[in-house]
């Protein structure tokens, strides 16, 4: 994991110095003296080499120190935990929504394949993957928040406005998580022992319950967490079209004003949180699945 | 020898093209993306017959932001531009974008993927924990810091898009090659002279085309989903394209005015190309590997399926 931190410094700190325009001329206009840009370059360390920028960031995050804001001047640290939450609220939310629709549209349409409810759940899991969620997104705010006043159009502060947001990126993942059951369910239901579990009488619910879902849920749970680390990453757009004051969106204006300290945190953090969401899910594992319980014991 | 080669070779085309046919859903995702190639074709001879004529990018403030009906059947953006001939126009754009995305990222995907898995050892450990530290950024998130270094425009949008699809071919080519290499044919050839190189090309990859088909197909559709979102966050393409994430980026300032066309008919058209390539890229799957099937029999053969079993259970 500390070589691909380390990795994911470097690339994004090539990145932004490859990047053109000075942050410091963005915050202050043309109209600022030349001298003064200059001193606050020195200052914030960005006239030095490359080599040398990028030693002073790697040691100062081994302490734990990343940065300062060049906007606000407050502590990256501190900036980032502020909105982390929100992020990381939306995606816990859209994972659970997608749980919550996926897993039993997929055993439908497992137990019941080549009917009429098969074909419609595939066909509403191909449309969920297709539609961009920043579309569904605005047009949400259109019907629910425009034409019918139901719910608010941006904001995140009560549970009235999570709604459209964990909808608008849930849907994709919820789609996703729906083939994946779907698939891993078909695969699990041809086996001798449903068939055995079948013959021996063992009531249909618990068949497709006790027998095929425990033993079709590992490949889900994994895809479940690789869209946690999806959402964790890919709400930008979301965030942005409901105002919300996540990571994302802020990430996206940090790259907009060229703060550099906040862009390489804030892409750090989430591949932190990636990787501690992966470790998650393999512990996870454990629970789901006796056999892997009990190869570590 | 040589002509049983040659047949089994066209067969095997033949054949995944026969079970693709039957599918009813990929050929509905054919005709759909035969139909948007038509369009974005053809865009500078119906686009003019539908706005004011000539073309897209006519402003025209006294049209601004028609709905649907009277001369503009998708209405007119706030410039009073024709939303239908921007979109028509846009489809150039998009489709272009995810060709040759999806071209150059599985090129260097596949190159990389086939040398890591053929060689192994060091060379595969360097170009996996590569992809690895990839994989790692959010690709959207990393896309839009490319977009932003390099500065707006096509091209820069393009390598944008397509570096971040690298690591899924490379990963796909790479399991595969592992599997293939060890196989007595590969090592039939070896001994009959053939260099690296081509044992690769000639002998590794045309076993592994069928999963790499399938992630290109899907790929492309990914490829104009991020192209779009960039253009909507302001870093990918810049007015006047017609771009159908730009036009959307526009739609979203007069959402809250209830011009609800503005943001439904270049959504409508992304979702329809992605709809399309994914209905596709599941066909392909399917065709290649029966085994594998995942989309609807049809009713007929599910009934001649049904009718075996019940006849083999009275048998026994």
């Amino acid at each position: 994991m500390i070589p691909v931190l380390l990795g994911v410094i470097v690339i994004m700190y090539t990145l932004i110095y490859i990047t053109p325009g000075c942050p410091v001329r963005i915050q202050f206009g043309d109209a600022a003296p030349t001298e003064y840009v200059e001193q606050m370059r020195d200052e914030l360390g960005l006239n030095d080499p490359f080599l040398m920028q990028l030693g002073r960031y790697v040691i100062g995050v081994v302490q734990l120190d990343f940065g300062n804001s060049f906007v606000t001047r407050r502590p990256v640290f501190d900036e980032i935990a502020a909105r982390f939450p929100n992020t990381m609220q939306l995606a816990a939310m859209s994972v659970v929504l997608a749980l919550m629709i996926g897993i039993p549209l997929g055993i439908i349409s497992a137990t019941k394949q080549y009917t009429i409810f098969d074909g419609g759940a595939t066909f509403i899991g191909l449309l969920g993957v297709s539609i961009p969620n920043f579309w569904l997104g605005m047009l949400m705010i259109i019907f629910f928040a425009v034409d019918l006043r139901l719910l608010p159009p941006s904001g995140f502060s009560t549970p009235l406005h999570w709604i459209m947001p964990t909808i608008a990126i849930g849907a994709s993942s919820a789609a996703i998580i729906m083939r994946m059951t779907r698939s891993s369910m078909l695969e699990v239901i041809r086996q001798d022992y449903i068939r055995t579990a079948r013959a021996k009488g063992q009531k249909e619910s618990t068949v497709i319950f006790r027998h095929c879902l425990r033993n079709a849920l590992i490949p889900v749970t994994t895809v479940a967490g690789l869209q946690f680390g999806v959402l964790l990453g890919g709400a930008v757009l979301t965030e942005t079209i409901f105002a919300i004051p996540g990571l994302g969106a802020y990430i996206v204006g940090a790259i907009g004003q060229r703060d550099h300290m906040i862009m390489i945190g804030g892409v750090l953090l989430i591949a932190i949180a990636f990787s501690f969401v992966n470790l998650a899910v393999d512990i996870l594992y454990a629970f789901i699945d006796p056999r892997i319980r009990s190869q570590y014991r | 020898m040589e002509a049983v080669k040659r047949t089994k070779k066209r067969s095997q085309i033949v054949e995944v093209w026969k079970r693709f046919r039957k599918n009813p859903i990929a050929m509905a995702g054919l005709g759909i993306i035969i139909g948007l190639f038509v369009l974005a074709a053809m865009a500078d001879i119906i686009a003019p017959a539908q706005g004011l004529a000539p073309g897209y990018d006519v402003q025209n403030l006294m049209n601004a932001r028609q709905f649907p009906g009277d001369g503009f059947i998708f209405g007119t953006d706030h410039l009073g531009r024709d939303i239908f001939a921007r979109i028509a126009h846009g489809a150039r754009v998009s489709l272009m974008v995810g060709f040759i995305v999806v071209t150059i990222s599985m090129t260097v995907g596949v190159t990389l993927g086939s040398i890591a898995g053929f060689y192994g050892g060091i060379i595969d450990n360097v170009i996996m924990r590569l992809i690895d530290i990839v994989l790692a950024i959010p690709a959207l998130l990393m896309a839009i810091a490319i977009a932003a270094a390099l500065g707006p425009g096509l091209v820069n949008v393009m390598i944008a898009v397509g570096l971040n699809a690298i690591p899924s071919y490379a990963r796909i080519v790479r399991a595969q090659v592992l599997q293939i290499r060890e196989q007595e044919f590969v090592e039939a050839a070896r001994s009959l002279g053939a260099n690296d190189f081509r044992l690769i090309r000639k002998h590794i990859l045309p076993n592994c085309m069928a999963p790499i088909i399938v992630e290109a197909t899907m790929g492309m559709a990914m490829a104009i989903a991020v192209a779009a979102a960039l253009s909507f966050i302001g870093v990918g393409l810049q007015p006047p394209v017609p771009e159908w994430g730009a036009m959307l980026s526009d739609a979203r300032r007069f959402m809250l005015g209830g011009y609800w066309h503005m943001t439904l008919f270049p959504g409508l058209a992304i979702a329809l190309v992605i709809f399309a390539l994914n209905m596709i890229g599941d066909g392909l799957r399917d065709a290649f590997d029966p085994k594998l099937r995942s989309a609807t029999v049809s009713k007929k053969r599910f009934e001649k399926i049904r009718r075996t079993i019940a006849m083999e259970a009275a048998k026994s």
